[in-house]
Order: structure tokens, then sequence, then C-alpha cells
């Protein structure tokens, strides 16, 4: 989620009844899965990157300088928001070929804040199933940051096709830049996230974009949607669909049991220290697949797939030695092969792909 | 003795003519030789050029009209079925920033009950 509508900041916040916090708060949250060097960790590198995006902004001036960078980027957006949504695509299907390679469909679009298109409804889950391992709901928190974190890093995927954003405004760009330091960079500053969401309880904001998935049984295939209100935030909620299907893969065929998964863990509250922490854990989980040299981004995405499989607890254990730089021999020999033994079905299955569609031949 | 020494001479005369006649009849056999001799030596030397010459392939008219194998039938909307297939259909992820009124109050008092002022 991104707060970023327009933001008053005059009204004090509703006073709220400390018996409305809900007990699941406390429950899988990032303190909870990490030993304490891996949150100091953590807690060290968000400071970094609010100090690069944000410095010392006090929370009220980065609210202040949000809305105003919105208001100007909404200005600037009125006379090519198709334009700007052909673009969200392009740029998605361009940085992520795992897109074309697993056949998914992209669904974006522009709203207007008041919108009701702005958000995804779905119906309630089922009753939760009380013996829902604790192992599983860990597993989806670990993977809803690893989500969050390859969207906030994506959405500045922007710049390498600034040469068309240039040719509808030249400013737009710089704008882009600024909005998502803002409505990103605040997630590493809590006071500003627990301002903003202030202002969003108060009725003064909501949330800027929203994604979704769904499975087409007819076409068989996964469709990403996303809505934003302006293009760098469509830009990210696509990214985030993207990623939640490769997340898919943590979940197991029980379907009631998944269903009890995601009532517990996929909620909004979480999404603050997700996209606080999330970046990070994407990072090192992103430079394996960097430092192996290999230079097609699908072997990537479809590696995070075989690391979110990796059984109960070895996984979280896993995760944490992957971001702290500690992999043992045998999690190195894995990930190398792994790595290795993707990228070569790849190479086979697109050499036969190139031979199943082929153009017709004479002889 | 006179009409003997007259025939005498008159043979040696018909045996020079027929040598001479012979000379000519071999002389004329061996010019006839040479010349074949040379033109089977041009005609050695012939092969022997065209030797290193790429052979023409002879010239065939095709047995057959030309056959187009057509390109493999593919639907459109879907690929071949490929090894990693990504996506668990059996599952479904809530919608990130639903209902984000109904939560954000409890994210700002969760942060005020750890101490935080706003």
């Amino acid at each position: 989620m991104i707060t970023i509508k327009e933001i008053v900041i005059t009204k004090e916040p509703n006073p709220v009844s400390s018996k409305e916090i809900p007990e699941e708060l406390q429950e899988v949250d990032h303190e909870n899965i990490w030993d304490s060097d891996m949150m100091k960790s953590l807690s060290d590198k968000s400071k970094e990157a609010l100090q690069k995006t944000l410095g010392n902004k006090p929370s009220k001036q980065i609210g202040r300088d949000l809305g105003n960078i919105l208001r100007a980027v909404s200005e600037a957006e009125s006379n090519f928001r198709p334009q700007l949504e052909n673009l969200v695509v392009r740029i998605v299907s361009e940085l992520f070929p795992i897109v074309e390679d697993q056949n998914w469909k992209i669904d974006v679009k522009i709203v207007d804040r008041d919108s009701s298109e702005l958000n995804f409804s779905k119906d309630e889950p089922s009753t939760p199933l009380p013996s829902t391992p604790e192992t599983a709901l860990t597993r989806r928190r670990i993977i809803n940051s690893i989500t969050q974190g390859a969207s906030v890093r994506g959405a500045y995927g922007f710049h390498l096709f600034k040469d068309a954003l240039d040719q509808m405004n030249p400013d737009l760009a710089d704008m882009y830049q600024q909005t998502l330091d803002h409505a990103l960079g605040m997630y590493n500053n809590e006071e500003t996230v627990a301002y903003i969401l202030q202002q969003v309880a108060n009725d003064k904001q909501s949330e800027g974009g929203s994604s979704d998935i769904e499975y087409n049984e007819e076409q068989d295939r996964f469709i990403l949607k996303a809505r934003g209100v302006n293009f760098p935030v469509l830009l990210h909620e696509c990214i985030k669909a993207l990623y939640e299907v490769v997340g898919t893969e943590g979940f197991g065929h029980d379907k009631e049991r998944n269903k009890d998964i995601v009532k517990n863990v996929d909620k909004l509250e979480n999404e603050p220290r997700d996209l606080q922490y999330g970046p990070m854990l994407y990072d090192a989980l992103n430079n394996l697949f960097v430092d192996s040299g290999i230079d097609d981004s699908r072997v990537r995405d479809i590696f995070f797939t075989k690391v979110y499989k990796i059984p109960g607890q070895e996984f979280v254990q896993f995760m944490q030695n992957v971001y702290m730089e500690k992999l043992t021999p045998q999690q190195k020999k894995w990930v190398g092969e792994t790595l290795q033994q993707i990228a070569q079905d790849l190479g086979t299955e697109d050499a036969s792909t190139s031979v199943h569609g082929r153009p017709d031949i004479e002889i | 003795m006179v009409i003997l020494k007259i025939q005498k001479h008159a043979i040696v005369l018909v045996i020079q003519q027929v040598q001479c006649n012979e000379n000519k009849i071999m002389r004329n056999i061996n010019e006839v030789l040479r010349e074949k001799l040379n033109a089977l030596k041009d005609k050695k030397r012939m092969q022997e050029l065209a030797g290193n010459q790429p052979q023409k392939s002879p010239d065939k008219k095709p047995q057959h009209e030309p056959v187009t194998i057509p390109r493999p039938h593919v639907d459109p909307n879907t690929k071949p079925r490929r090894k990693h297939v990504i996506g668990n259909p059996d599952v479904d992820p809530k919608p990130k920033a639903e209902g984000a009124k109904d939560v954000a109050n409890k994210i700002a008092k969760r942060f005020q009950d750890e101490g935080g002022k706003l």
C-alpha cells in the first residue's frame, strides 16, 4: 500500500482505544522472525535508506511535500493517462520477461483518487483453521515482504524509459523520482508512517494504489491487476502483482489452509513494515542471482519460487543466512546448482519454442 | 648383254620408285599418327583441367512441386507448457491496500502505544 493522497495536518488524530489493536499485530512480525543481529542490520539499513531519500525532513514536511508533488503529477499527467498506462505495460513486460514467458496478462489503469475502482474487493476468507502451523504464517510474511521489496526496487525502473516520458513532459521523470522517494521512502520512518496513516484514518487521504491477481481458468493463466492514482504508483503496484503470483508458490494445495494463511497474514497493517524491510530482503535474494553471472532475469524469478518452497523452519534459516551473507557450503551449492539448472532448462525450452513458433518453411 | 643391263637398270629404277613411294606413305602415316597423338594429348590435358573445376550438376527438372511445411498451429492465447510454470491457482491472496481507513488508526495507535508522538 502507498498512502499518498492529499494530506491535511491540522486535525488531531482520532482517538482509538488500545482494545481495538488486534492481537494479530503481535504475530509473525519481523521482530519475532529474525534474530537480534539481523533485526539490527535491517533497522540500520532502513535508516540509511531514509537518509538517502528524505534526509532529516520532519514527518509533517514529508506529508506536505508529498501532497504538493502529487498534485503536480496529477496535473502533468492529465492528458496522457492512456499513454502512461501503456507505458506501464511495456516497462513491466520488458523489464520482467517472465511475464511473456508465463503468458500472464496485465490489466492496469490510472484512476481518480475518489474512484471506487482504486480498490479491489474480495469476499472474506472462510473461518480460520486453528491448526495452521506457525511456520506457514511466517513463510507468508517473509514472502509478502520480498514481494513489497521487489515492487519498491522495480518502480524506479521507469528511468530506463525516460525518453518516452520526456516526449510527454520533460518534467515527469523528475516528479516521479520525487513521488517514489516520498511515498516509498517514508516507510523507513515509523513516525511518518504512523502520521500519514493517521491522516488516512481521518479520511483526509486514502491509499494511492492497489494490486491483485486473478487466475483465469479458461485461459489457464494469471492476470496481473493494478490500479494507481498516477504512473509511478501504477508501475509499483503492477510489479507487486507480478511478484504476488511468484509468491503463491509458497503455498501448498490445501485451499482451506491457504485461505487461513491469507486471512492471518495478508493484512494491511502488516504492509508498512514489509515495505520497510522488504527491499533489503529482496536485495539479498536478488544478489544470489546477480552473483551467478546469469543475465536472464527469468531465472531469478523462477529461482524465487524454488526458495519459497524450502520446507518449514529451514526456509526462515535460509533467508536469514542469505541476508547475513552466511550461507552454509551446502546452501551455496544448492543455490548455484539450482540457478544453473533453471538457466539450462530455459535455454532448452527457448530452443524448442523457437521451432514450435517458427514461420512456414518451403522445401 | 645390253638388254640385260637395261632390264637390270629398269628394275633398280622400279625398286627406287617403290621405295620412294613407301617413304612417302610412311611419312604420311607418321604425320597422321603424330597428329592423332597430339590430339590425344590435348584431350587428356583438357580432361585434367576439367577435373579441377567443380562439377556441374546435371540439369534436372524437379520431380514434384515445392512443398510448404506449415508452422504448427499455436493458439495466440496459449503457449507451450513450460517446465517451470509459476503460480499456484489454489491460493487467492488478499489484494494489497484494501480497506486502508479501517486499519490506519490501529497502526497510528500502535505507534503511540510504543511511545511515539504524532
